[in-house]
C-alpha cells in the first residue's frame, strides 16, 4: 500500500513537472510573437538612415527573445540585427531575425534571443540606396532571482537519486530471492 | 537458457499455443520499442556532443539551437516510446493477466518492463532540466561548466534512460532465448551492449571538467578518483550483465567506435550550423583551433581498451581456475589498479589550470606540482572500489531484471 502511494506520488509529480516544462518551453518559443505594447522607443541614425526602434520589453528578459520593431522613412532597406554582450556580461554574439515580409504599426518586426542578464548592445546594420549604416543601442537584460546553489544541486541530483534507488531496490530484491546464493556463484565465475 | 515463469508448467496444448503467441507478440513489441529507444539514446549522445562543441565554438546563443532541438527530439522520442510500451502492455495485461508476469506493476494499474519505466523517468528528468538550465544560463552566462546543477541533471537523466534501455534490451534478449529466436536474441544482446557503452561514455564524459581549475579542491585534484570510479562502473557492469567472455572489451570497443563516429560527424555539422545560423566564433575557439587533443583522446581510448582486456583476462582466468566470487573481485581489483593509475596520470597530463595555455604534457603535470599529483593518485583505490561495487550492482540488477 505504502509502495503504491509512493508510485502514485512519483507518477503525479512527473506528469505535473512535464506539464510545467511544456508551458515554459512554449513561452520561450512564443516569446518573439506574443508581447505587450511598446516598452521603450529609441530614435537613432544608422549612417544616413534615421530609425525608430520600438522594444517590447525593457529590460529584456534573459533566456527569452527580445521582440522589437524597426521603422524608417526610407524604403527598400535591408536590416541585419545582432546583439553583443556588453562589458562584464558573459555571453556570445547573437544573430537576430528581422521579418521584412511583414509590417506592423510600429514597423518591421524582429527579435533577438537574449541569453544572459546584464548589459547588451543591439547592433543594426542597414543597407540601402545611400550605402551601409550601423546603429548601436545599449539595453539591459534581467533574469529571475537566483536560487541558492545548494538548492539547485539538490534538484540537479534528482536522476542520481533515481539511479541509487534503482540499484538499492534491485539489490534488496535479489537478496530476497531464495535461489540468489547459487545464482551469484554462477554469475561471478561463469561470466 | 533462462526459465520464464508460466512457460515451464504443463498446460493444455491450446493454452500453450496462446501463451506462445502472446510471448511472440510481447517479444516483437519489446524488440521494436527497444530499437527505437536505442536510436533515440544515440541521437541524444550525438546532440550532446554537438552541443558541447557548439558551446566551445560559438557559445550559447539560443534556447532552441539545432543541437538543443536534437537533444529535445531524442528525449521526446524516448519518453513517448517508453510510454507507448507501458500503455500497450497494460492493455494486454488487462485482457490476459499472464502478461503481468513479464513486467512490473506500477501505480496500481500500469504494467510494463522495468526498463521502460527507467527510460521514461530519465527522459522526463532530463526534459525538466532543460528550462532550468536555460534559467541557470540566463543568470551565469555561457561559461557555465558541464558541472552545473542542471547540466548534471540532464546527463544523469539520460544515464538513467540508457540504463533503462539496456535493461529492456537484455530482458528482451532473454525472452527471445526462451522463444528460441536466436537471431533476435543476438541482435538484442548487441543492442544492449551499445546502450551500456553509451552509459559508460556518459559517465566518463562527465569527469572531464576535473581536468580544469574546477577539479581542484585545495591541493587535491578530483580527476583520478572520478575517472577510476566511472571507468570501473561501465566495465564491471558489462562483465556482470553479459554472458560473453569478452563483454568488457566489446563494450569498450563499441564506446570507442561511437566516439570516432562523433568525432567524424560533428565538425562538418558544426560548420553547417555556423553558416546556417550566421554565428560568430568565440575568440577562445579561434585560439584553441591549433591545439588539437586528438592524440590525448586516442591514448586514453587505448588505455581504456587495455583496462577492459585486463578485466576480461581476469574473468577468463577466474572461470578456468574456478575462483570464488570474493577471489574474483579481489583479482579484478588488484589487476585493474595499475591500468587506472596510468589512465589517471595520462589524464592529469592534459590538465589546464585557470589561465594556463596548453603546453607540453610534462609542463601541464609540473603545473600541478608533485604533491598534488601524489595526493590525487592516492585516492584511486577508493574510486576503484566504489566503481567495482556500483558496476557489480548495476550489472547484476540488469541481469536479474531479465530473469523476472
Amino acid at each position: 500500500m505504502n509502495k503504491r502511494i509512493w508510485q502514485f506520488a512519483l507518477l503525479i509529480g512527473a506528469i505535473v513537472s512535464l506539464v510545467v516544462v511544456i508551458i515554459v518551453l512554449l513561452q520561450v518559443v512564443l516569446s518573439p510573437y506574443i508581447h505587450g505594447g511598446p516598452a521603450r522607443i529609441v530614435n537613432v541614425n544608422a549612417g544616413p538612415y534615421p530609425l525608430k526602434m520600438t522594444f517590447y520589453a525593457n529590460p529584456a528578459n534573459a533566456g527569452y527573445a527580445l521582440p522589437f520593431a524597426i521603422q524608417s522613412g526610407v524604403s527598400n532597406l535591408t536590416y541585419d540585427v545582432s546583439a553583443r554582450p556588453g562589458t562584464n556580461t558573459i555571453g556570445s554574439i547573437v544573430h537576430g531575425n528581422v521579418n521584412t515580409g511583414t509590417t506592423t504599426a510600429d514597423g518591421i518586426p524582429g527579435n533577438v534571443n537574449i541569453t544572459v542578464r546584464g548589459s547588451w548592445i543591439l547592433s543594426i546594420t542597414v543597407d540601402g540606396p545611400s550605402g551601409q549604416g550601423v546603429a548601436n543601442i545599449a539595453f539591459s537584460a534581467a533574469a529571475p532571482p537566483a536560487i541558492p546553489a545548494w538548492f539547485a544541486w539538490l534538484i540537479g541530483f534528482i536522476p542520481l537519486y533515481g539511479i541509487v534507488a534503482f540499484l538499492l531496490v534491485r539489490k534488496k530484491h535479489n537478496q530476497k530471492k531464495p535461489d540468489q546464493g547459487s545464482r551469484k556463484e554462477t554469475t561471478l565465475v561463469n561470466v | 537458457m533462462t526459465s520464464i515463469p508460466g512457460v515451464a508448467s504443463p498446460v493444455p496444448a491450446q493454452e500453450q499455443n496462446a501463451t506462445t503467441l502472446l510471448l511472440r507478440s510481447l517479444l516483437r513489441l519489446r524488440a521494436s520499442i527497444g530499437s527505437i529507444l536505442l536510436g533515440a539514446t544515440l541521437l541524444f549522445t550525438f546532440g550532446a556532443g554537438w552541443d558541447i562543441t557548439s558551446h566551445r565554438t560559438v557559445g550559447r546563443d539560443a534556447t532552441f539551437s539545432p543541437a538543443h532541438v536534437t537533444m529535445l527530439t531524442a528525449l521526446t522520442i524516448m519518453g513517448l516510446a517508453a510510454m507507448v510500451l507501458v500503455l500497450i502492455e497494460t492493455r494486454w495485461a488487462r485482457r490476459n493477466p499472464g502478461v503481468r508476469d513479464y513486467g512490473i506493476t506500477f501505480a496500481g494499474g500500469f504494467s510494463g518492463p522495468l526498463g521502460a519505466y527507467l527510460t521514461g523517468f530519465g527522459a522526463i528528468a532530463a526534459a525538466i532540466a532543460f528550462p532550468l538550465d536555460n534559467y541557470w544560463h540566463s543568470l551565469y552566462g555561457i561559461d557555465v561548466s558541464l558541472w552545473a546543477p542542471f547540466h548534471v541533471m540532464i546527463i544523469m537523466g539520460t544515464v538513467l534512460s540508457s540504463i533503462g534501455v539496456t535493461s529492456l534490451l537484455i530482458s528482451t534478449a532473454h525472452l527471445a532465448a526462451s522463444q528460441h529466436a536466436r537471431k533476435l536474441k543476438s541482435l538484442c544482446t548487441i543492442a544492449a551492449m551499445i546502450a551500456l557503452a553509451d552509459v559508460a561514455g556518459k559517465l566518463i564524459s562527465i569527469v572531464n571538467p576535473a581536468l580544469s581549475a574546477q577539479g581542484m579542491i585545495g591541493s587535491f585534484n578530483l580527476y583520478p578518483i572520478m575517472i577510476s570510479l566511472s571507468a570501473m562502473i561501465g566495465i564491471i557492469a558489462a562483465v556482470f550483465a553479459f554472458p560473453s567472455r569478452w563483454a568488457a572489451t566489446i563494450m569498450t570497443l563499441i564506446r570507442i567506435v561511437i566516439n570516432i563516429i562523433l568525432g567524424i560527424v560533428i565538425p562538418p555539422v558544426m560548420v553547417w550550423q555556423i553558416n546556417f545560423e550566421h554565428e560568430t566564433l568565440l575568440p577562445r575557439a579561434i585560439q584553441a583551433a591549433g591545439q588539437g587533443s586528438t592524440r590525448s583522446t586516442l591514448l586514453t581510448a587505448v588505455l581504456f581498451l587495455a583496462l577492459a582486456l585486463i578485466v576480461d583476462g581476469i574473468v577468463w582466468y577466474a572461470r578456468k581456475k574456478g575462483w570464488t566470487p570474493r577471489a574474483f573481485l579481489s583479482g579484478l581489483y588488484i589487476a585493474a589498479l595499475p591500468a587506472l593509475l596510468v589512465v589517471a596520470i595520462v589524464g592529469l597530463a592534459a590538465f589546464r589550470g585557470q589561465g594556463l595555455a596548453a603546453t607540453s604534457r610534462l609542463a601541464n603535470l609540473s603545473s600541478l606540482g608533485l604533491a598534488t599529483i601524489l595526493i590525487s593518485l592516492i585516492l584511486i583505490p577508493v574510486g576503484e572500489l566504489a566503481g567495482l561495487w556500483l558496476g557489480q550492482a548495476m550489472g547484476q540488477s540488469l541481469q536479474v531484471e531479465a530473469d523476472q
